[in-house]
């Protein structure tokens, strides 16, 4: 094990599970309660379209998914609340015209092309220590973002029409909010890849809300659950051999399933002891 | 107690796609009012509550909530709305529901005074003891009177609320108008109702919405012509269970 620390590239990794988890565990706890998965998956595939870009552009991929997930995330967020645009269509046209121009971009995009499934299904072994500070900075401007606004999530999430009623600014929050979305995806990318970064967003929260209701440690228990079980994924596909974005979402579903038993069984222990 | 007008509505006309849901309202809320706002479903009523909510703007009209636009004096107004779309699974106490209502401005954090409001109002409900219970542990009566906790611990000067005893049992019915009576000396109530039966004895002012505004003003004397000559509440015929609705005779 700590031959494995020496080698620069798994540190990295490890570097890399803790700041992603820290994006993923405040924006997923709100993109579970506030039932946004849907969109968010929608924000997350059309993040390829910003990576096709980079490519095409010959800059790095990163710098150019961040204006172009932030920018699909307010478009989404703009045409689903409008009332003649469908919700759901809307979010699964950019969902798949996200998809199609990163398919594209790359396609005309000059010399050698790109691992493309590393951006697909991730790969946490690969990521530069340049984008660790990338996904630090990241992950300070969602820690503000949510210290300063977190009442305004909360009510929003909770209840829309009585939030308007009291004068919260109920549109420019929810937008607020998908940015959010859209910078834990970007931090995600390298990590799990566009296909699987709904999952880590979603299944640490799903299984911690069984355990509380207090958001403070739903967000504290996301972060927690999501480092192991990316940590855990990650040295069970360095052992075995297995793609790691792949490994940590199967390992991760496989908790769910258990923690569903564990809530069962504790009810049951609860009503008869 | 001296009374003043806090919210008029003047000549108010409100149409939603196309089609017109109020006409030439005109209407006044006084301090400490306890009205009741009736008619039948789709006549408006909500309508009138989002008005003076500045929620919806009218076509024509004026409408003045203490003294300005409406939407300007969102922190004195207390809600409560008709069927709150709420969330069971969502991850709060029944405390954390209340302190919402506390919320004044963007960006912000709650203090010791909206911790101590939120106590109170929790207080006035009879929920205080159940302030750490999750909000899916609550029966509808309960709940309802979280919601109104949530929408008095803002110290409003004006409560509205939108069919607070909708999907409410006759017993928690009956402990909700004591509290309304209880918080008019603090605040003008106005609730809406759809059913006729839901006007109590100490409601002393009624309007009655069905598109236009068919009577404004104190309830007795009134309920003869309400149901012949405006058509409104025509439950009170069609019910046919006998529902006390003037005042209550000393024995």
């Amino acid at each position: 094990m700590t031959d494995l620390l020496s080698y620069e590239f798994i540190r990295n990794a490890l570097i890399a599970a803790v700041l992603v988890n820290i994006a993923c565990g405040i924006v997923g706890t709100y993109v579970v309660i506030k039932r946004i998965v849907f969109i968010s998956g929608g924000i997350s595939h059309a993040a390829f379209g910003g990576i096709g870009l980079g490519y095409y552009a010959g800059i790095d991929p990163v710098m150019t998914a961040i204006p172009f997930t932030l920018f699909s995330a307010m478009a989404m967020g703009i045409l689903s609340k409008k009332a003649k645009i469908n919700e759901d269509a809307a979010i699964g046209i950019f969902w798949a015209a996200g998809m199609a121009l990163g398919i594209l971009f790359l396609n005309l995009a000059p010399g050698y092309a790109p691992d493309l499934f590393s951006y697909l299904f991730g790969n946490i072994l690969t990521v530069p220590v340049y984008e660790l500070y990338i996904m630090g900075a990241l992950d300070l401007i969602i820690i503000i973002t949510v210290a300063i606004f977190h009442r305004e999530f909360s009510s929003i999430s909770f209840d829309e029409e009585f939030s308007l009623a009291i004068g919260i600014p109920v549109r420019m929050i929810y937008l607020v909010m998908l940015g959010m979305v859209a910078l834990s995806v970007v931090v995600m990318i390298r990590v799990v890849g566009v296909i699987l970064i709904i999952a880590l967003l979603t299944i640490p929260a799903t299984i911690c809300r069984q355990f509380t209701f207090k958001i403070r440690n739903l967000i504290a228990c996301s972060i927690a659950t999501g480092i192991v079980f990316t940590i855990g994924g990650l040295i069970i596909s360095y052992f075995a051999d297995l793609a790691p974005g792949a490994t940590i979402i199967l390992l991760l579903t496989a908790a769910l399933g258990i923690s569903y038993f564990v809530k069962k069984i504790k009810i049951i222990l609860w009503k008869y002891m | 107690m001296e009374k003043k007008v806090i919210v008029s509505l003047k000549n108010v006309y409100f149409n939603r796609n196309g089609i017109s849901v109020l006409e030439d309202i005109n209407l006044s809320i006084e301090s400490n009012d306890l009205m009741a706002i009736m008619g039948p479903n789709g006549g408006g009523k909500t309508t009138l509550l989002e008005l003076i909510l500045g929620l919806e703007k009218p076509l024509k009209g004026e409408v003045l909530v203490f003294g300005k636009t409406p939407g300007k004096s969102r922190n004195i107004i207390g809600y409560l709305q008709q069927n709150p779309t709420i969330d069971l699974d969502f991850p709060a106490c029944i405390f954390d529901v209340v302190l919402m209502g506390r919320y004044r401005k963007l960006a912000g954090g709650f203090g010791k005074d909206d911790i101590s409001a939120a106590g109170e109002a929790l207080k006035k409900v009879g929920m205080f003891e159940l302030k750490d219970r999750h909000i899916s542990q609550l029966s509808g009566g309960q709940l309802q009177r979280v919601l109104i906790a949530r929408a008095i611990a803002r110290d409003p000067k004006l409560l509205l609320l939108d069919e607070p005893l909708n999907s409410i049992d006759p017993e928690m019915q009956e402990y909700i108008y004591k509290l309304l009576l209880e918080l008019r000396k603090e605040m003008a109530v106005v609730y809406v109702t759809h059913d006729i039966g839901a006007i109590p004895a100490y409601v002393e002012k009624i309007a009655c919405v069905n598109r236009k505004l068919f009577y404004h003003g104190p309830k007795e004397g009134s309920l003869g012509k309400l149901a012949e000559a405006y058509k409104c509440p025509v439950e009170i015929v069609a019910h046919g269970i006998p529902h006390r609705i003037l005042g209550r005779h000393k024995k």
